[in-house]
């Protein structure tokens, strides 16, 4: 087992990244793992507590939203936060960790991405002739300095497990970490509420990844194994396409692949990355 | 010697059949290759100028190459983009167009040039009046070693890319660095149990030059 730090990116290293939902590790099972080129270990203890190890040396660990993260670096800030976590009546739940052939930042794009519906998702989340994108909204907050759309706006056939019929949905997301985002959809249960899915990105390399995907919705009915296997099915229509995407790393210069205006997510994101000095699992600008 | 630089064949015409595409690799450079309902044979290079999605996953729909990740439209020919589904009203710019290479048909093979201005009158001329398309080989070793091992089974170079011997011609398509393609060509018409003949020996030598050049090579 290799004890070496095996990247030399510091926005990467100085950041907090997902390495398994707590519930599904083995107690008293150290599970090797992989951040950032660098081995590690992994083990979840009789008390529920995580202690992730780089070779003997202990590295610090967080536990949030049912998963364990860790860093390789010193971070100067804690995780970003998703409130509606914390609220008693959502179904909390990891839909999958899966594996993938692609960038960290490609998965984080796709995620974001409101054209692909009707021709990824078809029948689902998007079909034709219902395709045009109206305008939305793409701003970065004062606060913590995240990626907020809002007003996204998609016709769906089948929104989600328990809608009935096809309808408009509108989507907010946030990007609050270069590996990870957060969408909220109308929930088809309350109105005033929304659901939440979040997908965390652990780049095991630069082209490799391991998607981690949190779900908090307002379904009283579904059982868990169903609600998973809605989003499993989703996400296995994104999988072909993102393991096809070239370059693997997403090109931060913004002539490299042309955009129009219902990109204005993916755009924002890219120029995000480059300010941010953002290098691993990306092309420089 | 140099007439035939830049020219590659990379698959047999009927491999190239309507509503298809072929996913084809020279010198480390992938190409969607797809006929259009009129015949017209198209060679990409394998990505959507949009998000870089390989067009070999693509929809030939006889007229027009669909990307699978968002629609978008490309035209036989130019290659230009024509639809844009999340903006149904709009032109697309002239700027998004996809990136044609030249390509032909000719001795029973679609041939790629990755250059721009690629001029059709420099795809080898084979002096083959009539020939017989004989078994392309892959090989997971590189062009030189491939080509080393060919001339030590009776064939001598003809050209870049190219060798002739035991009547027969054989183009090497360089897929990258590791692997390879020889395409086969034998002079005349072969029919029967003469061609089935001719088609079993070719395999066989090709095989043994494949199993020590890929032994080689691992």
């Amino acid at each position: 087992m290799t004890e070496a730090i095996h990247c030399t990116d510091r926005v990467a290293l100085d950041e907090w990244h997902v390495l398994a939902a707590v519930t599904e590790l083995p107690v008293g099972v150290p599970k090797a793992t992989r951040l950032l080129d660098t081995d590690l270990t992994i083990e979840r203890r009789l008390d529920d507590t995580v202690a992730v190890r780089l070779g003997e040396t202990a590295l610090p660990v967080r536990l949030k939203f049912g998963y364990a993260w860790t860093t390789l670096g010193s971070p100067d800030h804690e995780l970003f936060d998703i409130p509606e976590y914390a609220e008693p009546d959502r179904r909390n739940l990891n839909a999958a960790s899966v594996g993938l052939y692609c960038s960290a930042p490609r998965a984080v794009e796709n995620f974001l991405d409101l054209g692909h519906f009707a021709f990824v998702h078809t029948n689902y989340l998007g079909v034709e002739p219902h395709t045009e994108i109206k305008p939305y909204k793409v701003e970065i907050t004062a606060e913590r300095g995240e990626i907020v759309a809002t007003k996204c706006i998609a016709y769906q056939p089948q929104a989600s497990l328990i809608a009935t019929d096809g309808h408009d949905v509108e989507y907010v997301y946030r990007v609050p970490h270069p590996y990870c985002a957060i969408l909220y959809k109308s929930n088809d249960v309350d109105p005033a509420r929304q659901d939440v899915i979040a997908i965390f990105l652990q780049p095991s390399s630069e082209e490799r990844v391991v998607a981690h995907m949190l779900l908090s919705v307002l379904d009283e009915v579904s059982p868990d194994a169903a609600i998973r296997a809605y989003q499993q099915l989703i996400f296995s229509q994104d999988k072909p396409i993102l393991e096809n995407q070239v370059p693997k790393r997403l090109p931060l210069n913004m002539r490299s692949e042309l955009s129009a205006r219902a990109d204005a997510s993916s755009s924002t994101y890219r120029r995000w990355l480059a300010d941010h000095n953002v290098r691993y699992g990306t092309l420089p600008a | 010697m140099e007439n035939n630089r830049g020219w590659f064949p990379v698959a047999r015409v009927e491999e190239v059949v309507p509503r298809h595409v072929v996913q084809a690799q020279i010198l480390g450079q992938e190409v969607a290759v797809w006929r259009d309902d009129a015949g017209q044979v198209n060679a990409w290079e394998n990505r959507c100028p949009h998000r870089g999605v390989r067009l070999s996953i693509g929809i030939n729909d006889g007229k027009e190459l669909r990307c699978q990740y968002h629609g978008w439209r490309y035209a036989s020919g130019s290659g230009q983009c024509t639809y844009i589904p999340a903006h149904p009203g709009q032109k697309p710019a002239n700027v998004i167009k996809t990136k044609p290479y030249g390509v032909t048909e000719r001795y029973g093979f679609v041939w790629v040039n990755l250059g721009e201005d690629a001029d059709v009158a420099e795809v080898p001329a084979l002096g083959l009046n009539a020939f017989t398309t004989l078994r392309s080989i892959y090989v997971a070793a590189p062009a030189a070693a491939v080509t080393g091992r060919l001339e030590g089974q009776g064939f001598a170079p003809a050209g870049d890319y190219t060798l002739e011997g035991n009547g027969t011609t054989l183009l090497i398509q360089p897929m990258d660095g590791g692997q390879t393609i020889v395409h086969g060509l034998a002079a005349g018409e072969a029919e029967g149990a003469e061609r089935l003949a001719l088609l079993r020996r070719h395999n066989e030598l090709l095989t043994e030059v494949r199993d020590a050049a890929e032994r080689e090579a691992a």
